[in-house]
């Protein structure tokens, strides 16, 4: 990655990690500010001003956390994917630091989905879990998540990390339409699309209000996060460029 | 809030909330290391007189 690093250094704009860095700095405490808001007006929503279900009653509410959180983690799943597409096509030396850097955002994401799910589903299913499709793929994305991030460390050298990640990375890609079509490919006792259908939305706008503004405010901090991290990743990734360069010269 | 439902709501906005701020301290510790690190490698190169990136 050293050599990465030496052949992007005249790169203009944000693909340049140390322009990437100052923006990065910029903007994380807006970011931060914004998505504490978003949550603190969606938690408003969720808890307090938004209805019970008829049928559901309270528990409508784990739908706020529960649905954006898998939301967040298909679409952290494709934010890698195009890292990786980065990383393999055009070699962008900060494609990889994307990747890594989301991989343990969407392992959480996926991880607090799979937990509020769960207990959404022992009242209203009767069960914490069942092997349905929905479920059972959800929690493949989890050990995919878990996979990636242990490739990462399981490589030594960071240019062929990013490269054999890259390629799991799109191997994996296949689970997420399996993921978003499975309550219609099989019968499931998760239920069908409800929001992002060709039809439109079901739920009644008092309840997508709120779901939407959670959804903001769960894009607004993995943003954020996102941005904090990839900052971290450049600079251990400066550090051992700064290391090798010195054993180099002691050699 | 129904009562009868109210410790699964409550239960499922404390672990997704646990998950979040996991990420944040997570993200702080791994922030925290890594300029440490960077330091650490900014002071032996510069000992050893090594140019840096810039």
């Amino acid at each position: 990655m050293a050599s990465m690093s030496h052949s992007t250094a005249q790169k203009p704009s944000i693909v340049n990690p140390a322009r990437f860095a100052a923006l990065a700095d910029r903007a994380v405490p807006w970011l931060a500010g914004a998505s504490v808001l978003a949550f603190a007006v969606g938690l408003y929503y969720a808890l307090w001003a938004s209805p019970e279900d008829y049928q559901q009653g309270s528990t409508v509410r784990i739908m706020y956390v529960h649905v954006p959180a898998a939301w967040m983690a298909l679409f952290t799943y494709m934010v890698m994917s195009s890292a990786a597409i980065g990383t393999l096509v055009f070699k962008h030396p900060l494609a990889d630091v994307a990747a890594k850097a989301a991989a343990p955002l969407g392992a959480v994401f996926t991880l607090v989905a799979l937990a509020t799910g769960s207990i959404w589903g022992k009242p209203m299913w009767g069960a914490w879990w069942v092997w349905d499709a929905r479920l059972t793929s959800m929690l493949i994305l989890f050990f995919m998540y878990l996979g990636l991030i242990a490739l990462w460390r399981a490589v030594d050298e960071p240019a062929r990390a990013a490269r054999v990640t890259a390629i799991a990375i799109l191997v994996g890609v296949i689970n997420i339409p399996i993921i978003k079509f499975s309550v219609d490919w099989w019968n499931t006792l998760h239920q069908g699309a409800s929001v992002m259908r060709m039809d439109g939305p079901t739920i009644h706008s008092s309840m997508l209000v709120p779901l939407f503004i959670m959804a903001g405010a769960y894009m607004l901090f993995f943003a954020t996060m996102h941005l904090v991290v990839m900052r971290s990743e450049l600079m251990r990734r400066r550090a051992r460029g700064l290391r090798l360069r010195l054993a180099r010269g002691t050699a | 809030m129904s009562g009868d439902y109210a410790a699964y709501v409550i239960g499922a906005y404390a672990l997704a909330a646990a998950g979040l701020v996991g990420i944040v301290v997570w993200a702080a510790v791994d922030r925290r290391a890594a300029r440490d690190g960077l330091a650490r490698a900014e002071r032996v190169a510069r000992d050893a007189g090594t140019p840096g990136d810039e």
